[in-house]
């Protein structure tokens, strides 16, 4: 399973299963309101456990946020073995 | 004076000062007054008559604060939607309150609005997208439609406070209730023509619809953050946008706080800030008093049911006592009762019971409920525990219920648990808050599903993502119980009631059984 795919289903199932939610690695998923600002919060925190990173907080921003793609490739950077 | 009239009268006063700064949109008060005429007429056309309901579902953007007004001005009765509600709980809401006319964003209306359209869903759906000139006012259109008679008294907003799980209840606030409101809160801390404030919370939450009103109504600007994924982006926000104001329930300043440099970064403008809707801990208020001496700090206590704001306390005591919600407002008052209705000596804890002008409607229609909380007197009992001081400062000591507040939002435990009960194979459930930092209550639930306990830790997690699943698709996030304890059977007391101290893992009791 790649990053991505482990994110929605973190997302999908834990987060908002109403979204029906396709894979697209590139939907903005902060412009659809796929996430609620306490479920956001959940998601950095487990994205933080999941992958054994510190999300500094100047890093938490839209572009590294805003989309699968881009918090995949976030974590890469943070963690290089996920 | 009714409140789209105080609008106009503002608009007269600043026609060229800012009144709504967005992302993409800034309206001036003159912008304001006449696009929400212009719109009002229109909406009149449609057929929109006093006492009808107007939906309003969307991010906010000048369209929805436009069509908020509009909607005062044709007398009609504004209901800001939640988006992030299931389904279910948006129908729910949409057949309670029957709407004329829903003005919704394109987004909205075909991922919300169309799954509940044709059972329900009546009236006209007003897409701001498709229909962008009806939002800036057509000339020719800026008539004020024809005055009916109408009085203080009319209702001019209804705030849905639950309804995500359970059914509707739909607060009304009045006029004269917002009035009320406007006035102490803009007497108090005070707000002028010369403030600023920056909205993070929606305009769904009563909070964001009172800060709308009293910074509009005192002629002061508002900036519109949009939501609060990125704290770092809403302290950008506050930097850039130089406000003198800003509020939030607790768990917005844990985020700024945890997730932004909120302490560290000099905010030269910003003159207070207010913490509602639950407590944040002391040491952190400590922490804002340390890195930001000179910002007046207010804790603020209400609910909905009064328009929604109670109590304040003066930011001068906040060092002194972090943990009280304060004084009446001024126009309000506050008294602790006992269970016979009758008014505690000073220091004794009863419940919390306002009085005032501000004291809500009632719920749409919903005499029964609405006398379960105001009393012959008009009083509204807060279901909220409490104590006074000797200065008059309110200190909250509980809930007379099971409510929970988390996040800012009162939750009632009996309404997941119904949705719990509706999960295959669980045969009974408790909801509990726990203490928690982020949220000020963290939202837990005790399923008992008997016999069907799954072998092995990994089953009983599937087991526990499937319960989980089942409550998202119901309630949003905020509302969800964020851990799963999953029994056998609950232990129970010898007379076979539940034993709630052993069940929720008291200190020198047996943990729960269970995973989350």
């Amino acid at each position: 399973m790649t990053t991505q795919q482990q994110i929605f289903e973190y997302i999908r199932t834990m987060l908002n299963p109403n979204a029906q939610l396709k894979f697209d690695p590139t939907q903005n998923l902060m412009a659809d309101r796929v996430l609620d600002s306490l479920a956001m919060i959940d998601l950095i925190v487990w994205l933080e456990q999941t992958f054994q990173i510190t999300i500094e907080t100047e890093e938490l921003v839209p572009e590294n946020f805003g989309t699968l793609d881009a918090m995949a490739s976030y974590v890469a950077k943070a963690c290089p073995v996920a | 004076m009714l409140l789209h009239e105080r609008l106009h009268d503002i608009a007269g006063r600043f026609p060229g000062k800012l009144a709504l700064g967005f992302a993409k949109e800034r309206l001036t008060f003159a912008d304001l007054d006449r696009r929400s005429r212009a719109l009002a007429a229109t909406l009149h056309d449609w057929g929109v008559r006093p006492g009808d309901r107007v939906g309003l579902l969307g991010d906010p953007c000048a369209a929805v604060v436009v069509a908020f007004w509009a909607t005062l001005h044709v007398r009609a009765i504004a209901v800001h939607l939640n988006e992030q509600l299931a389904p279910e709980a948006l129908r729910g809401i949409l057949e309670d309150c029957g709407p004329a006319v829903v003005v919704a964003s394109r987004r909205c209306a075909a991922s919300k609005l169309a799954a509940v359209r044709p059972r329900t869903l009546t009236g006209r759906i007003l897409v701001v997208e498709d229909d962008p000139e009806l939002f800036t006012g057509i000339p020719g259109k800026a008539q004020p439609s024809p005055a009916p008679t109408s009085s203080e008294r009319d209702v001019a907003t209804i705030v849905y406070t639950s309804g995500s799980t359970g059914k509707p209840k739909g607060v009304c606030l009045s006029h004269r209730n917002w009035n009320t409101t406007v006035r102490a809160v803009s007497m108090h801390m005070p707000i002028t023509a010369d403030d600023s404030y920056l909205m993070v919370v929606p305009l769904h939450y009563v909070h964001g619809l009172m800060q709308l009103l009293v910074h509009t109504l005192c002629g002061a600007s508002i900036h519109f953050a949009g939501d609060f994924l990125f704290p770092s982006v809403a302290l950008e926000q506050l930097v850039r946008t130089r406000v003198t104001g800003f509020s939030g329930v607790p768990y917005h300043f844990t985020a700024l706080m945890d997730r932004s440099r909120f302490l560290q970064t000099d905010l030269p403008h910003l003159r207070w800030i207010t913490i509602t809707g639950g407590r944040l801990a002391p040491e952190r208020i400590a922490l804002i008093r340390k890195a930001k001496p000179a910002l007046e700090l207010h804790i603020a206590y209400g609910q909905t049911e009064c328009a929604p704001r109670a109590t304040a306390l003066d930011p001068r005591r906040v060092d002194r006592k972090p943990d009280s919600v304060g004084s009446p407002i001024p126009g309000v008052k506050v008294l602790i009762v006992d269970e016979m209705g009758k008014e505690v000596p000073q220091g004794q804890r009863g419940e919390v019971i306002v009085c005032g002008d501000n004291v809500m409607v009632g719920y749409w229609r919903q005499k029964e409920a609405t006398a379960g909380v105001i009393d012959p007197r008009g009083r509204l009992h807060t279901g909220d525990l409490g104590w006074m001081d000797e200065e008059g400062d309110l200190f909250l000591a509980g809930r007379r219920d099971a409510m929970i507040k988390s996040a800012g939002e009162r939750i009632f435990a009996e309404e997941i648990e119904a949705v719990l009960l509706h999960c295959d194979g669980v045969l009974d459930a408790v909801v509990v808050g726990v203490p928690d930092e982020l949220s000020g209550q963290r939202i837990e639930a005790h399923v008992r599903v008997g016999l069907s306990l799954p072998k092995g830790a990994e089953a009983m997690e599937r087991l526990a993502d499937r319960i989980r699943e089942h409550c998202l698709r119901s309630m949003p996030f905020a509302r969800a119980p964020k851990a799963y304890h999953i029994w056998p059977d609950f232990p129970r007391k010898p007379n076979g009631k539940i034993d709630r101290p052993r069940m929720l893992g008291g200190p020198g009791r047996l943990p729960p059984a269970a995973v989350g």
